[in-house]
């Protein structure tokens, strides 16, 4: 046939026979994963230890993958980050370098059987009530509302999914991008939001829950009578966003994901939203993870900065080393970038040129080279480890590879 | 496998030339479409009965039917041909007398020439046998699926040459003539669809048509209210794709009307049309079937699958013990409108963007 | 929103004037000797037309005048009967055709009330489970089956089955609705009913089963695939509760329209199958009818299917502003 004439000249198309390899190949991961997710077992096989007692939340060298047609999309290839007790962590970098993705995984959201967790450690801290063998937490001495607290760790990537739910909710709440559609448009809002409490709390009762959606409802600025009622549509973006978060806190979550909470809504929407969760941030006790392509936000919220491109870490450190000493060109150029009302010398808005590059057969060498003004001929090489630059601050790029050589 | 991952682990092209987002190599959107139909053992399942049906029905006849216009080939049997070797029927009569109080009884046989040679076994002579007239089954099985399948074909594409023309003046025009178009669409979703043909049917019993045409001029009625579906495709993708970007950059262009169309809104409506068209190929068998069943599609002595099983309907003895005379003819339908409704449903899934695997 | 239903009726009178026109039209491009034809053939077969009918119906269809007047008025006339629901007087059953679509629609409503009542029981189940398990063993066998249940025809099918299980097994009566050489009443006179109905049932079920499973199996793809589902699972929820609860109530909405949708359509008759198996529903008096030439019978079930098509699409819109909170009917 004439069609498959005409490819055979053009090096952007795949073969056949790469296309049945990369099909075989991708079912045989898939099913591997996929039985591996699904596995029954004791609990002891995804309790671990902190490596640091100090973090909630210890992602190590975590690889998520999609599994496509056209080859396998490493979302996250090898990525690793803390969060410390009580902290912000804002997670930047362009849409499609991963850092959405590796919030999902963390709440094992990753739609399966293409999206697949394929190696790495998610480590978490969980408070939990202590249960008896029946599953059944165990009273206070003495009390009838009060129950035994115990901590845990957990790996979450090698917890099987049906384990999940100790996690997600109670643990580990997240606030998404699309307040719009983020609602279920059948139930009315109070349902929504006793529901949590129902879920999570031993001997919840209607009062009980009622009681306490509508005190998460003041604390996010509603006034619980006009909402409680009501229904996902007749609520404007700002206020869907805001029961979002009210849901997310509903069962005090010692960590709450905000995966670009702010990205769908108005500006002025969106500075109200911010402040929310500014003040959410002292009310609660707990940690952020941010995750956001906004280095204002980032730089107003976070007290830790992840920065992220194509599927990697690049540069971790605290807000301050990030913004005031940035190390790797990528971060540099991002700074570099940011439009600012100072900016009246007539010089044009700095970009980094290129693309970012399809996440399909990543090279071996730094994926930001290409792009890359400071280029030297070291980056032809491996792909560039992690340097410690400071007790906190770390970069992965050649040019300072020598520093960690002297020191 | 090793070898891929080698691959993957290695670009064979490290070439600076080759920027980074345009180094991966991706299946061609043509090969991606070809590739997901095929990857489903349904279609692939459906495009062979399908092809199957069409080779028995149009090559079949050339091997194994009498093609001579006035079947002076003996060897084998024409669509309209009676086989006419007779046949014996023997009949048992009982008769019980009562003659001084005993009972006699008188069994009489009779036998009985008959000049067709009608509900014959199968054969060497007649591969499946022959119906209730003394036709040969297997023959006219060939030609009903003629019929069928081109009755079908020409019906599906009127359907989809009125509802292109109509959705697309619907949706391109817009204002009152939209309005109208849609008005007459929901006035012809309500009529209801077999008894409307029932009486189309007997207006063209009425007006003596020949029963070799019939059935067409049934189906050209059966278009007149059947094309709502693919205008309100057309209208309903055209409207969609004129709120698109590309389309207000087309006429910030200053492109023409005509081109327009053409150039962005033909080539997006076709994927779906052609679900339609292979998924209301089936249905139109269905319907051409159901028809030839109610004797008002095919009529005797022309043959259609639909009318072969039309006997059952009053013939016991046949539903029950001659098999032979409508299975066949009710399975050749059922892997028609199965193999079109799997190629469909295969397309459908091959040409959806949105699909994840 | 009784402005809204108001403005609905108003719309759905229009489209049965529409309805109306293609109807009269199509009778009237039948030759009038044709139609005598036809009715001296009834004539012959037992039933008596009497003068008065015909010439009644030649009345109100105003048939014999083929000028654009005569035409017109005849239209006109019919129109003013339809409003009076005077559908004129049957051919073949000698009484007004209200009447007898009135007396055989009950048993066509049950069978058929009982049919939808199993095909929604069976395939929302098996849709829902299809797609919770997308692109798994389940999923194959539910697609074979809705394949095969929409591509059987239903005469066939019917025929099979009627094979099987009445002539082969003898397990069930050949057709008809009663047994005529025993006089039942009571419970024994419904399990008669009951014996007599289970194939048509079961053939009906089979065959509109496909259909309603493909529905439910996309829509709840859809509702999977959502934002909202997303976040239900990020609560914590079990994912029974996900799917029986959130996911449930939101591939009910176009389910439950549907179903409202269908109603009318009970009354309508399932033609083919009631051919098949000899049933005296309405849609088997119509197939009957049609053979026979009952021209005011046959005009009359096509404007009565067409009331019932307009009416389920009104009742299912109703339906949809009742289920779904985002619609507000205005």
């Amino acid at each position: 046939m004439s069609i498959f004439k005409k490819e055979k000249g053009t090096r952007n198309y795949l073969t056949n026979k790469e296309i049945k390899a990369i099909a075989k190949s991708n079912a045989q991961e898939m099913k591997r994963l996929e039985a591996y997710k699904n596995r029954k077992c004791e609990e002891s096989e995804f309790l671990t230890e902190m490596k640091n007692p100090e973090n909630i939340l210890e992602i190590e060298d975590l690889h998520t993958s999609f599994f496509t047609e056209q080859g396998v999309v490493k979302a996250v290839n090898g990525v690793s980050y803390d969060v410390p007790k009580n902290a912000v962590v804002g997670v930047v970098g362009e849409s499609g370098c991963g850092k959405s993705v590796t919030s999902m995984s963390v709440m094992r959201l990753i739609q399966g059987p293409t999206g697949q967790i394929v190696d790495g450690s998610i480590r978490f801290k969980s408070h939990e009530y202590k249960r008896n063998e029946k599953g059944e937490p165990i009273l206070k001495a003495g009390s009838t509302t009060e129950y035994e607290m115990v901590d845990k760790v957990y790996d979450i990537a090698k917890m099987p999914i049906h384990e999940i739910h100790r996690i997600r909710g109670k643990q580990i709440a997240m606030i998404f991008q699309e307040p719009m559609t983020s609602l279920n448009p059948v139930f009315t809002i109070g349902e929504q939001l006793d529901e949590v409490t129902f879920f999570h709390i031993p001997g919840a009762t209607k009062e009980m829950a009622k009681a306490k959606s509508e005190e998460m409802l003041r604390l996010v600025g509603i006034i619980p009578e006009n909402v409680y009622g009501a229904f996902p549509h007749e609520l404007s973006g700002g206020m869907r966003q805001r029961v979002m978060i009210a849901m997310a806190l509903a069962a005090e979550p010692r960590l709450i994901i905000a995966d670009e909470p702010t990205t769908a809504l108005d500006v002025t929407i969106q500075a109200q939203i911010l402040d929310l969760l500014q003040d959410i941030k002292n009310k609660i006790d707990g940690s952020i993870l941010l995750i956001t392509h906004d280095l204002g936000v980032i730089a107003e919220m976070a007290d830790y900065v992840v920065v992220m491109y194509a599927g990697k870490v690049i540069e971790k450190g605290t807000v301050y080393e990030i913004f005031q000493d940035p190390k790797h060109p990528y971060t540099i150029g991002l700074q570099k970038s940011k439009p600012t009302m100072n900016l009246d010398d007539g010089t044009e808005l700095y970009n980094i040129p290129g693309n970012v590059p399809n996440p399909i057969n990543m090279p071996g060498y730094c994926y930001f080279k290409e792009r890359c003004a400071m280029c030297t001929r070291k980056c032809s090489g491996d792909y560039p480890g992690m340097v410690q630059v400071s007790p906190t601050h770390f970069v992965a790029c050649h040019l300072y590879d020598e520093e960690k050589n002297n020191g | 496998m090793d070898e891929l991952k080698n691959k993957q682990a290695e670009p064979e092209v490290v070439d600076t030339e080759v920027p980074l987002d345009k180094n991966v190599r991706l299946m061609s959107p043509t090969r991606m479409v070809v590739r997901r139909f095929f990857r489903s053992k349904l279609s692939i399942l459906g495009l062979v009965m399908v092809i199957s049906l069409f080779l028995f029905s149009f090559v079949g006849p050339l091997f194994f039917a009498d093609t001579t216009a006035d079947y002076s080939d003996d060897t084998k049997w024409g669509e309209i041909e009676l086989d006419e070797s007779g046949k014996t029927e023997y009949a048992i009569s009982e008769t019980t007398y009562t003659v001084g109080g005993a009972e006699y009884t008188v069994r009489q046989t009779t036998e009985k020439y008959l000049k067709d040679n009608f509900l014959a076994t199968a054969s060497s002579e007649h591969i499946m046998g022959t119906d209730n007239e003394g036709y040969d089954i297997f023959v006219r099985l060939m030609y009903g699926g003629r019929i069928s399948l081109t009755v079908s074909f020409i019906a599906v594409f009127l359907i989809t040459i009125l509802g292109v023309i109509l959705g697309g003046i619907a949706g391109f025009f817009g204002g009152w003539i939209d309005n109208l178009i849609m008005r007459i669409c929901d006035v012809l979703m309500c009529l209801p669809g077999v008894p409307i043909l029932l009486i189309i049917s007997t207006i063209l019993d009425a007006s003596d048509i020949d029963a070799k045409y019939r059935i067409y001029l049934l189906m050209i009625y059966l278009t007149f209210i059947s094309w709502t579906g693919t205008a309100r495709l057309v209208r309903g993708q055209i409207l969609s794709l004129r709120e698109q970007e590309y389309m207000v950059a087309a006429e910030a262009m200053g492109y023409s009307t005509s081109r327009k169309i053409f150039k962005h809104l033909i080539p997006n409506v076709m994927p779906q049309l052609i679900v339609q068209m292979s998924l209301s190929l089936g249905s139109m068998i269905l319907y051409e079937a159901t028809l030839s069943y109610l004797n008002l599609g095919v009529k005797a002595p022309y043959a259609a699958w639909g009318s072969m099983i039309n006997i059952i309907s009053t013939n016991q003895d046949i539903l029950q013990n001659h098999l032979n005379v409508w299975v066949p003819a009710g399975v050749c339908i059922v892997i028609a409108v199965l193999g079109f409704n799997f190629v469909g449903d295969g397309l459908r899934d091959a040409l959806d963007p949105k699909a994840r695997r | 929103m009784f402005k809204y239903i108001a403005k609905r009726i108003a719309y759905s009178i229009l489209i049965l004037l529409g309805v109306s026109m293609i109807i009269y039209f199509l009778i009237r491009l039948m030759p009038v000797d044709f139609i005598q034809s036809k009715i001296n053939a009834i004539n012959q077969g037992g039933a008596t037309v009497s003068e008065e009918t015909v010439t009644a119906m030649y009345e109100m269809y105003g048939l014999g005048d083929d000028s654009l007047k005569g035409i017109l008025k005849g239209y006109f006339t019919w129109l003013a009967a339809l409003a009076r629901f005077d559908l004129g007087t049957s051919f073949v059953y000698g009484i007004p055709v209200a009447q007898v679509i009135v007396e055989h629609m009950g048993i066509s409503f049950a069978i058929a009330l009982i049919a939808t009542i199993f095909e929604f029981m069976i395939a929302i189940p098996l849709g829902i489970t299809a797609a919770t398990h997308q692109y798994s063993f389940r999923d194959y066998v539910v697609t074979v089956l809705v394949m095969i249940g929409i591509s059987l025809p239903s005469f066939f099918f019917g025929q099979m089955l009627k094979s099987i299980f009445s002539l082969k097994l003898g397990w069930f009566p050949v057709s008809g609705l009663v047994d005529a050489t025993a006089s039942y009443t009571g419970i024994s006179l419904l399990i008669d009913y009951a014996r007599h109905c289970f194939i048509p049932i079961l053939t009906i079920v089979i065959l509109s089963i496909g259909a309603r499973m493909r529905m439910t199996r996309a829509n709840m793809l859809e509702v999977l695939n959502s934002d909202y589902i997303r976040t239900a699972r990020a609560k914590g929820l079990k994912e029974k509760v996900v799917i029986n609860k959130h996911a449930f109530r939101n591939t009910l909405i176009p389910l439950v329209t549907s179903l409202a949708g269908l109603l009318p359509s009970l009354f309508s008759g399932a033609i083919i199958t009631e051919q098949v198996f000899d049933l005296p529903g309405i849609g088997n008096i119509a197939l009957d009818a049609m053979n026979r030439g009952d021209i005011p019978f046959i005009m009359g079930y096509n404007m009565f299917l067409a009331m019932l098509s307009v009416l389920g699409v009104l009742l299912a819109d109703l339906m949809y502003g009742v289920v779904d909170p985002r619609v507000k009917l205005e």
